[in-house]
C-alpha cells in the first residue's frame, strides 16, 4: 500500500499532548518510553505505521516531534529497530501547544494530507485504508477517528473491583460529547467532557443546518486525526496574527473546523481558498452556466463555501489510549493477553505467557498472561500471576506477584506482595512488605 | 364542570361498550384550543367549525379519525358547545356506520388537563386511545402507529405515550413560528427524553445526565409536532393524579420527562411522506390551506367531496369550483382559487390565491388576492382585499379596501371607501360578561354605513395571516430565500423573480423605512447585513442596491440640476457611515462603473455623475486609487464610455495634482485628503 500522500507527524512530547492522567508512573520516564508489555509505547506506533506501509521515502519522511529529554533515548530506540523507517526528528526545547508545534514543522509537511498521531495511542492498522479512503473521497477537512467506548464490564472479576468505584468521575474527562449527522459520517460538535458542567448547549441555528443530529457519549476522540494540507495553510495564517485563536489542536482548531460547516457562518479566519476544492469548483461552474435559475447557482455557491470534518468509527482492531493509570493497566493485560496482532517481543511460551530466553525463571512460577523481561531473576517458590516484570529486575524468594507492572531494574525483597500495582523503574521494595494498589516511583 | 351531564352520557357510553368487543378503537378529539390565536373569530365561533378551504376543520380530523379505523370518537366541547353538537347531530357523523361520534361537554374547563379530566370523570375509556385536536388535517397510516404502540406495550407496561411527529425541515410552511420544538430521542429505541419548546431561545441545552441512561441521543429539529398521541388510559389518571397539569406538551410531558420516581416512557413515532399538520394559528391556517389545494392531503382534497355534501371539480391551474358558480362578463379566476356552490363573480374583477366559500356575492372590478373569504360574504364593486380573512356574512362596501393580514369578524359591515389598515382586525361579537374581552373591543370608525368594533389585542407577529413587514430583524438567516415560513401573498408570484431582484427590493425598502422614519443608521446597518447574508451578497451587491435609493429624489423630472445636486450632497454625506462599511477596497473600483450604469439607466443622474463621485470620495466611500484605476480602466474602453470620463476629468485632474503635492510636499491636508 502506498501512503506518499498522507505524512505522518508523532507528537512525543511529554504530557503535551492530550489530558494525561498517568502521574505517578510517568514522573521519570518520558511518556512515549512507558514500557507496556516490556515495550516503549513509541515502538507500538512504529509498528503500526510500518504495517499500514507507510513508505520510506526520504522526501515524505516521518515527523516525530520529541522533546529535548527524551530525544536521545528515542532516537535510540529508532535507530535499533526500525530501521525501514524514514523519520525525522523535530526536537522541542520548549513546552509548546499542538497548533504550534504544527507551525514550527510547517516546512516539513510536504503532502497533500497529514495524519497527527498521538503518542498515547496504541492501535492495530487494520481500519487505516478504509479511513484515508474516506478522507480523500469525502475531501474532508479532517477526518477524525471514533471508537465506540469499550465496555468496562469484560476485566476478568478478580481485578476491576479494586479500582471500579473511583473510576466513573476520572472518566467524565475523557468523555466527549460528539455529535453526528444523521448517517454518521459528518461530525458537528464535539464538547469534551470537561467543559460541561450540567447542560450541554448548542445553537439553534446549528440545528437549522442539522436538523438531525445524534449526540453520542459512548464514543471516543481517540487524537487520531487525518487533516488535508490547507488546514495547515489555516493554522499558519493564524499564528501570524497578533493574537492566534489556536493553540490546540483538539481544543481549539477542530472545534473552529467543525464550526465552519455550516454555510456563511462569520468566520474569524477565512478558510485558504484551497480549503474548497477544485472538483466542487468545476460544478458549480457546471451547474450555474447550465441552469437558467439564479438559485440553483445560489445554493451552489452555498455548498461551495462549506467544508466538511467527517469521523470513522473504528469497527474493529485494537485502539487504545494510553493517558490513565487505568488504561495503562488496561492495555498491559491486554497486550500480555497476547491475542492481539500486537505482541510483546518475548517469545511466546506453551502456557501462553512471554518470557525471555534470557530472564532466569523457573517456568512452573509463572501464570498465564505474564511477560518477564531478560536477564531478571525470580527466586524460589515465588509465584506471578497476569503481571509484567521488566528487565534486570530482581525477585527475592516467596513473592508473590499478582496483576501487577513491574518496570526495568526492581529489586524486590523475599516475602514480599504485590497485588494491583505498578512497581517502576528502579524501586527497590523491601522484605516482608506488602503493596496493594499502588503506584511506586523511585 | 357539567357533571350531570357527564354521567348520564358516561352511563349510555358503557352500555353500549358491553356489548361491544374490547378491541374498540377510541379517540378523543379536542374540540377546544384553550387559547385565542384566532381572536376575534373564535368569540363566535368554536375553532373546529371555522371553515378550512370551505370545509369545517373538525371534518377533516373526524374524517382521518374514521378512515383510520376508529369506532368511538368522543368530541369533547367546552367554548360554543352547542355549535359544535349542533353541527355534528346536523352532518353525516351523527349516522354513520361503523363509526359512533360523541359530544362530551365541560363548560368550565380551561386548559386540555380541565378536559382530561372531564374524560376521565366520564370513564368511557377503556384500552389505548387515540387523543387529538379537533384541528388536525392528516392522512397519516394511523394503524401502523397503533401496532408500534402496542408492541412497545408489550415490552414495557410504562410505555404510555407514543408521539406522532412529521418530518420537515426548521424552515417548512407548515411548522407554526411558535413550534421551535427540539427533541431529543434515545437513538436506539426512540423513547422520548427531552422536549425543549422555547421559540425565543437561541440556545437548546440538555442536561448530561441524560447520558447516563440514554448513551447516544438523537436531536431532532426538523420534526413538527403532530398534536397525534396514542394514549394508554394511565394517562388520563395522570391527569387526575395531578391536577395542576394544564397543558399535555408543557406540563405533561416535562414532568413525566422529568420525574424521577415514576418510570412511565413516552415514545416518537416519525412520519415520513405522510402528511399531518395542525391548524395552530393563522399561519398554519394559511398554509395547511395551500397543502389542501396542492393536494398533500390527499384523499383529503376538495374535488373528493369527502364530506358528501360538496360538488368540487378541479380545473387547471388549481381552481376549483363548485357547481352553480356564476362568473360573470371578462372577470378573471387564476391559480389556486377555490369558488363554493352559488357564489357569483362580476365582471371585470379578478381573483387569485384565494378561497372563496358559498353564496358570496362579488361585485364589479373588485380585487381579491390571496384571501379567505368565508360563506355569504358581500364584496361591492370596486373593492380590493389583500390577503385578509372574511368570516361568514361580512359585507364590503364599495370602493373600499382592506390591508393585508386583516381580519373581518361575522356580519361585519366595511363601509364605502373605507381603507383599512394592514392586520386590523374588525369583530361584531359582544363580550362576555365575565370575560375581560371586553377591554380588548374599541369603537372605530368603520365608513359610511359600516358597523363593527376594532379588537385591538394584537396577536404576536409570527401568528398574524401573513407575515409582517419584518419578522425578526435581528435573526439575519432565519428566512431562507425560497423557502422560509409562510411568504407573504406577494411573494407567490414571486417565486420566479431572481433573488438579486428581490434582495434589491428589500434592501430598497429598509432604506426608505430608514430614511422616512429616520432610523438609526447602526440599525439600517445591521437590517441590511443581514439581507446580506441571507442572500448571499458581497458589500458591493449591498452598494449597488443602496445608492440608487439614496440617490433617488422623490420628483426627478421635475427638480431642478441646483437642488439635485443639494440634494444628492446631502443624502450621500448623512448616509456615508452606512456606505463606508459595505465599501472595500477590493470593490470601489466596480461600485464606479455600478455607477455609471445608473446614470446610463437615468438620464437625469448624468449630468450630476462626478458630483456623486466627488462626495463619494469627501466622504471616504471609495479612494483615490479607486477612481484613478476606474479612469485608466475606461481610457482604454470604447468611445462610448469617453463620456463620463470626459464628466470626471475635473476631478481627476485636481485628484492627480493632489496625489503630485502630497507627493512632493506630504502636506497635512492632502494627506488626510487622499486617504
Amino acid at each position: 500500500m502506498t501512503q506518499t500522500q498522507f505524512q505522518v507527524v508523532i507528537l512525543a512530547t511529554d504530557k503535551a499532548c492530550g489530558n494525561s492522567r498517568l502521574s505517578p508512573i510517568d514522573d521519570n520516564i518520558p511518556h512515549s518510553l512507558l514500557p507496556i508489555a516490556n515495550r516503549p509505547l513509541i515502538s507500538y506506533q512504529f509498528e503500526f505505521l510500518e504495517k499500514a506501509g507507510f513508505e520510506t521515502k526520504s522526501d515524505n519522511p516521518i515527523i516525530i516531534v520529541v522533546n529535548e529529554a527524551s530525544e536521545e533515548k528515542i532516537r535510540q530506540h529508532v535507530s535499533e529497530i526500525y530501521k525501514g523507517l524514514e523519520v525525522e526528528f523535530f526536537v522541542l526545547k520548549d513546552r509548546l501547544a499542538s497548533c504550534e508545534i504544527l507551525y514550527r514543522i510547517r516546512d516539513k509537511i510536504k503532502s497533500e494530507y497529514f495524519i497527527i498521531l498521538n503518542a498515547n495511542l496504541v492501535l492495530e492498522e487494520t481500519f487505516i485504508r478504509q479511513m484515508a479512503d474516506i478522507h480523500r473521497s469525502g475531501e474532508a477537512a479532517v477526518t477524525m477517528l471514533l471508537k465506540p467506548a469499550q465496555k468496562v464490564v469484560e476485566q476478568p472479576s478478580k481485578k476491576g473491583a479494586a479500582e471500579a468505584p473511583s473510576s466513573s468521575k476520572k472518566e467524565l474527562i475523557f468523555t466527549d460529547y460528539i455529535a453526528l449527522d444523521e448517517k454518521k459520517e459528518k461530525v458537528i460538535m464535539m464538547e469534551p467532557g470537561t467543559e460541561i458542567e450540567e447542560n450541554l448547549q448548542f445553537n439553534k441555528s446549528l440545528l437549522k443546518h442539522f436538523p438531525n443530529l445524534t449526540i453520542y457519549s459512548d464514543l471516543q476522540d481517540t487524537h487520531f486525526y487525518i487533516f488535508s494540507r490547507w488546514v495547515l495553510e489555516l493554522i499558519v495564517e493564524d499564528q501570524k496574527e497578533k493574537y492566534p485563536l489556536f493553540s490546540d489542536i483538539k481544543k481549539h482548531l477542530i472545534p473552529y473546523l467543525l464550526s465552519c460547516q455550516i454555510p456563511n457562518i462569520k468566520r474569524q479566519r477565512p478558510l485558504p481558498e484551497s480549503a474548497f476544492n477544485l472538483t466542487q469548483k468545476i460544478s458549480q461552474e457546471m451547474s450555474s452556466t447550465a441552469s437558467p435559475f439564479n438559485q440553483f447557482s445560489d445554493i451552489n455557491i452555498q455548498k461551495k463555501k462549506t467544508i466538511k470534518c467527517l469521523a470513522y468509527i473504528l469497527k474493529n482492531g485494537y485502539c487504545m489510549n494510553v493517558n490513565t493509570v487505568k488504561s495503562y493497566q488496561q492495555i498491559n493485560r491486554d497486550i500480555s493477553k497476547g491475542d492481539l496482532s500486537l505482541l510483546p517481543l518475548e517469545p511466546k511460551l506453551e502456557k501462553n505467557y512471554f518470557i525471555d530466553p534470557a530472564a532466569n525463571v523457573t517456568p512452573t512460577q509463572v501464570g498465564p498472561y505474564c511477560v518477564i523481561g531478560a536477564s531478571s531473576t525470580l527466586g524460589s517458590k515465588c509465584s506471578v500471576k497476569f503481571s509484567i516484570i521488566g528487565k534486570h529486575c530482581k525477585i527475592g524468594d516467596n513473592v508473590r506477584i499478582e496483576n501487577s507492572i513491574i518496570m526495568d531494574h526492581v529489586n524486590i525483597e523475599d516475602k514480599c506482595t504485590i497485588k494491583d500495582s505498578i512497581i517502576c523503574n528502579d524501586v527497590f521494595i523491601k522484605a516482608g512488605s506488602s503493596t496493594v494498589g499502588q503506584y511506586l516511583t523511585k | 364542570m357539567a357533571k350531570d351531564d357527564k354521567k348520564s352520557k358516561g352511563g349510555s357510553n358503557t352500555n353500549t361498550l358491553d356489548i361491544k368487543s374490547e378491541e374498540t378503537l377510541q379517540a378523543v378529539v379536542l374540540g377546544d384550543s384553550f387559547d385565542i390565536k384566532f381572536s376575534p373569530v373564535t368569540l363566535e365561533k368554536p375553532r373546529t367549525l371555522l371553515p378550512l378551504v370551505n370545509i369545517p376543520l373538525l371534518d377533516y380530523t373526524l374524517e382521518f379519525l374514521a378512515s383510520s379505523g376508529v369506532q368511538e370518537i368522543f368530541v369533547f366541547c367546552c367554548a360554543h358547545a352547542d355549535q359544535i353538537k349542533e353541527y355534528i347531530q346536523s352532518s353525516r357523523w351523527s349516522n354513520l356506520p361503523g363509526v359512533s361520534v360523541k359530544c362530551m361537554t365541560g363548560r368550565d374547563c380551561r386548559t386540555t388537563g380541565d378536559a382530561l379530566r372531564g374524560v376521565y370523570n366520564a370513564q368511557v375509556i377503556q384500552s389505548d386511545f387515540i387523543l387529538i385536536t379537533g384541528d388536525v388535517v392528516s392522512n397519516m397510516n394511523l394503524q401502523k402507529a397503533l401496532q408500534v404502540h402496542k408492541a412497545r406495550k408489550e415490552v414495557d407496561k410504562n410505555n404510555i405515550m407514543t408521539m406522532v411527529f412529521k418530518q420537515a425541515s426548521p424552515t417548512h410552511r407548515t411548522r407554526s413560528k411558535q413550534d421551535d420544538t427540539v427533541i431529543g430521542t434515545n437513538s436506539e429505541t426512540l423513547q422520548l427524553v427531552w422536549y425543549d419548546n422555547s421559540p425565543k431561545k437561541k440556545k437548546s441545552s440538555i442536561p448530561i445526565e441524560l447520558f447516563k441512561k440514554h448513551p447516544s441521543i438523537q436531536m431532532r429539529y426538523d420534526l413538527i409536532d403532530c398534536h397525534i398521541d396514542i394514549c394508554s388510559p394511565e394517562v388520563l389518571a395522570l391527569f387526575i393524579d395531578n391536577f395542576d397539569f394544564a397543558d399535555i406538551r408543557e406540563d405533561f410531558i416535562h414532568d413525566i420527562l422529568g420525574s424521577e420516581l415514576l418510570d412511565h416512557k413516552l415514545y416518537t413515532y416519525v412520519l415520513q411522506g405522510e402528511y399531518a399538520a395542525r391548524v395552530k394559528d393563522l399561519r398554519t391556517y394559511h398554509s395547511v390551506s395551500k397543502d389542501i389545494i396542492h393536494r398533500w392531503t390527499f384523499p383529503m382534497v376538495p374535488d373528493n367531496n369527502f364530506m358528501c355534501n360538496t360538488t368540487y371539480s378541479l380545473s387547471r391551474q388549481m381552481i376549483y369550483k363548485e357547481r352553480g358558480v356564476k362568473l360573470f362578463g371578462d372577470c378573471l379566476i387564476s391559480e389556486e382559487t377555490v369558488l363554493g356552490t352559488g357564489t357569483e363573480v362580476g365582471s371585470g374583477s379578478r381573483i387569485s390565491h384565494s378561497i372563496i366559500g358559498r353564496n358570496c356575492r362579488i361585485g364589479k372590478n373588485v380585487k381579491i388576492h390571496g384571501s379567505y373569504i368565508w360563506d355569504n360574504v358581500v364584496i361591492e364593486d370596486n373593492a380590493v382585499i389583500q390577503s385578509s380573512l372574511l368570516c361568514n356574512g361580512a359585507i364590503v362596501k364599495s370602493d373600499s379596501s382592506i390591508g393585508r393580514g386583516s381580519i373581518i369578524g361575522f356580519n361585519v359591515v366595511v363601509g364605502n371607501k373605507l381603507i383599512l389598515e394592514p392586520f386590523s382586525k374588525i369583530t361584531l361579537a359582544e363580550p362576555e360578561e365575565d370575560e375581560d374581552d371586553e377591554e380588548n373591543i374599541q369603537d372605530f370608525n368603520m365608513g359610511e354605513n359600516g358597523k363593527g368594533k376594532k379588537w385591538i389585542l394584537e396577536n404576536e407577529p409570527y401568528n398574524e395571516l401573513v407575515q409582517r413587514e419584518i419578522d425578526e430583524p435581528s435573526d439575519s438567516d432565519s428566512d431562507e430565500p425560497g423557502s422560509g415560513g409562510v411568504m407573504p401573498p406577494t411573494k407567490d408570484k414571486d417565486d420566479d423573480v431572481p433573488e438579486f431582484i428581490k434582495f434589491q427590493r428589500e434592501v430598497r425598502d429598509t432604506i426608505r423605512r430608514g430614511i422616512n422614519e429616520n432610523l438609526l443608521m447602526e440599525n439600517i446597518q445591521v437590517e441590511i447585513n443581514g439581507l446580506k447574508f441571507a442572500y448571499i451578497k458581497d458589500g458591493l451587491d449591498c452598494l449597488a442596491a443602496i445608492l440608487p435609493v439614496l440617490l433617488e429624489h422623490p420628483n426627478i423630472n421635475t427638480v431642478s440640476a441646483k437642488d439635485l445636486s443639494a440634494f444628492i450632497v446631502k443624502r450621500i454625506s448623512s448616509y456615508s457611515p452606512l456606505l463606508v462599511k459595505f465599501s472595500s477596497e477590493d470593490n470601489q473600483v466596480d461600485l464606479i462603473f455600478k455607477i455609471q450604469d445608473f446614470c446610463d439607466e437615468n438620464e437625469q443622474y448624468k449630468s450630476v455623475f462626478q458630483l456623486i463621485l466627488h462626495r463619494l470620495y469627501d466622504n471616504d466611500v471609495i479612494s483615490e486609487d479607486a477612481i484613478l484605476e476606474w479612469a485608466q480602466e475606461i481610457e482604454d474602453d470604447e468611445e462610448d464610455e469617453g463620456f463620463y470620463l470626459k464628466k470626471c476629468t475635473e476631478l481627476i485632474k485636481w485628484l492627480k495634482s493632489a496625489e503630485e503635492e502630497s507627493d512632493e510636499e506630504s502636506e497635512e491636508d492632502s494627506d488626510t485628503d487622499s486617504d
